[in-house]
């Protein structure tokens, strides 16, 4: 079902009255955008329709305390859908230590700067990704998202913020933070090659 | 070790377009649906009785902190008349013992 052409406010009001029917078009409207955040927030090992049934099963209890108005359900089933892939971050969070053997050999070559020229982009930004997600695991869960929300997937100040709540100084803080950490797993790295070798 | 190597690895990493992993589905699974409305229903009293206990928590949580401020508020009115008492009944024991 079209976001933009959903009566939300009419499934709304149904739904708070338990009416199966609405219930479940206001589901399966709000599926898509629930499926959006889990899809690209959860923890690698999680399954995504268990904890997409969690987000819309939550949505449907809190529907009580929801005082927006129907055209502000997606953007509030978004942050639930981001709150509860946080919890099951924080939940299975295990911080594996990376070691440069771990590395592929395109990744090695991407930290010793000695990558080879004929390596295409894709290759190379492949590489780069999955080496920058191990570095990622290493982090608080918020201080992952600051990353990957400002930095590589360049959202503004006011898109990170309806999606996640954190105000302006929280982001900048979080972020401060995670580059921090990111660096200094980095010269880890290099230490652990440096002792291999 | 370059000294921007954090941000080279991001630029680099931010060329890996979304598309390139595994879409999300745009439409639930035959039956899905119909399981998330089924236990939303069958949770409708628990919610209720969840929403009590937690107003019973609240409300017991701040009775006990009144009590235990009106404790206090008193304690600090009592205290120098409760110490000079104190005071006094060590001095009459301590005088009846035999020197």
């Amino acid at each position: 079902m079209d976001e933009a052409h959903q009566d939300w406010a009419g499934l709304l009001e149904r739904t708070r009255q338990r009416n199966p029917t609405a219930a479940e078009l206001l589901v399966e409207g709000l599926y898509p955008v629930v499926q959006a955040v889990v899809h690209r927030r959860k923890p690698r090992s999680a399954d995504a329709r268990d904890l997409t049934q969690e987000v819309l099963l939550r949505i449907l209890q809190g529907l009580g305390g929801f005082r927006g108005d129907g055209a502000s359900l997606p953007a509030w089933a978004r942050r639930i859908a981001f709150r509860v892939c946080l919890n099951e971050w924080r939940r299975r969070q295990s911080r594996p230590e990376t070691v440069w053997a771990d590395l592929s050999e395109e990744q090695q070559a991407l930290l010793l700067g000695t990558g080879d020229d004929t390596a295409s982009p894709a290759t190379e930004a492949m590489a780069a990704r999955e080496l920058l997600n191990l570095l990622l695991d290493r982090l608080q869960p918020e201080e992952r998202w600051a990353i990957e929300l400002a930095d590589l997937e360049e959202r503004s100040g006011e898109e990170i913020r309806a999606i996640t709540g954190w105000s302006a100084l929280n982001l900048r803080v979080r972020r401060f933070r995670a580059r921090q950490k990111l660096k200094r797993a980095l010269q880890q790295l290099r230490r652990t090659q440096r002792h291999e070798t | 070790m370059k000294p921007n190597l954090l941000d080279d690895l991001v630029r680099k990493a931010r060329r890996v377009s979304p598309a390139e992993s595994e879409a999300p589905l745009a439409t639930a699974p035959p039956g899905f649906v119909a399981a998330v409305v089924r236990r939303w229903l069958s949770t409708a009293g628990e919610e209720l009785s969840e929403s009590w206990l937690v107003v019973s928590r609240r409300g017991l949580a701040v009775a006990l902190g009144l009590m235990v401020a009106s404790m206090l508020w008193h304690a600090r009115e009592l205290r120098a008349p409760v110490l000079m008492e104190s005071t006094a009944s060590t001095t009459v024991v301590l005088s009846l013992y035999p020197q």
